[in-house]
């Protein structure tokens, strides 16, 4: 269906070779810590060398790779609640469903929606079959130069959004083309 | 049938058949926590602490707003220094626009 290039952001312990051979490395669902924002999976930013570098700054205390690398999405396993209006509303389905149903899920975090579909999915492979998803990580603090108006200054577009993929897996198929593009400085 | 379609339609016969203490299970299984973050109403009474807050603009034109939780637009502005808050201007017309209970 159609190709993204993916940033992910990881520390250089094990040196250039290593982390080339074993990247990208799973962001895992820890006992007692938040869920990861999209769930269990591996993280990549959607063609955004800035927000991977931003990471790597601030988590791995400057000592990072960041990978390339380009994710391969198709209809059937692409979940994109970025840039398509009708899986967002299909997500929201999904939501009120389990409300309907008694639960809280309208007050359910992103991650906790996503993973409970994912247990529910083990034994019923229709409801989630999903191996990608995209999402916006919404900055409350837009910078202004990157943002352009329509007719007048009530209505804009922002032309550097942050995007994050999340795989779920990760095969030759879903993501092809690894590839180290950048060594933090020491 | 389109894998949403797909998906709504297995969801809805899974649920249809579902007890409680299944998806109770399930939840538990999700494990880890999400964070809880202080809700919207006292991020605004920490900020506002009670009072009145006045934002007054190149313009000429005064804003205030008081201690009741506005709309999520109104976080850019009470969170911006006063001297970038010129180029959220067209946020605050738009928050005025929306909600005029909250200004004097």
């Amino acid at each position: 269906m159609k190709d993204y290039v993916g940033h992910h952001t990881c520390s250089d312990n094990g040196g250039k070779d290593f982390v080339l051979e074993n990247a990208p490395f799973l962001s895992p669902i820890v006992d007692k810590h938040p869920l990861p924002f999209l769930g269990r999976g591996y993280y990549f930013w959607d063609y955004d060398i800035v927000q991977a570098k931003k990471w790597g700054a601030d988590h791995y205390d400057s000592n990072y790779f960041i990978l390339e690398g380009i994710i391969g999405t198709t209809v059937d396993n692409f979940l994109d609640l970025a840039g398509d209006r009708r899986h967002m509303e299909y997500f929201l389905n999904l939501a009120k469903r389990f409300v309907r149903q008694g639960m809280k899920a309208h007050e359910w975090k992103v991650a906790k929606l996503i993973e409970f579909l994912k247990q529910v999915n083990k034994s019923n492979p229709d409801v989630f079959p999903f191996e990608i998803i995209r999402a916006q990580d919404y900055n409350i603090f837009p910078d202004p130069q990157f943002r352009m108006a329509f007719r007048d200054n009530l209505g804009y577009t922002y032309l550097n959004p942050r995007y994050v993929f999340c795989l779920i897996i990760v095969n030759d198929v879903i993501l092809s083309g690894k590839r180290i593009i950048f060594q933090s400085k020491k | 049938m389109n894998v949403f379609d797909k998906s709504l339609l297995a969801l809805d016969a899974y649920l249809a058949q579902a007890k409680q203490e299944e998806l109770q299970k399930i939840l538990e299984d999700v494990g880890g926590v999400c964070y809880e973050g202080p809700n919207l109403e006292d991020f605004f009474t920490t900020i506002f602490q009670n009072k009145p807050l006045r934002f007054k603009f190149q313009n000429g034109v005064t804003y205030y707003a008081d201690s009741k939780p506005p709309p999520v637009g109104f976080q850019l502005i009470s969170q911006t220094p006063k001297e970038t808050l010129e180029s959220f201007f067209c946020n605050i017309a738009l928050w005025k626009h929306q909600s005029q209970q909250y200004l004097n």
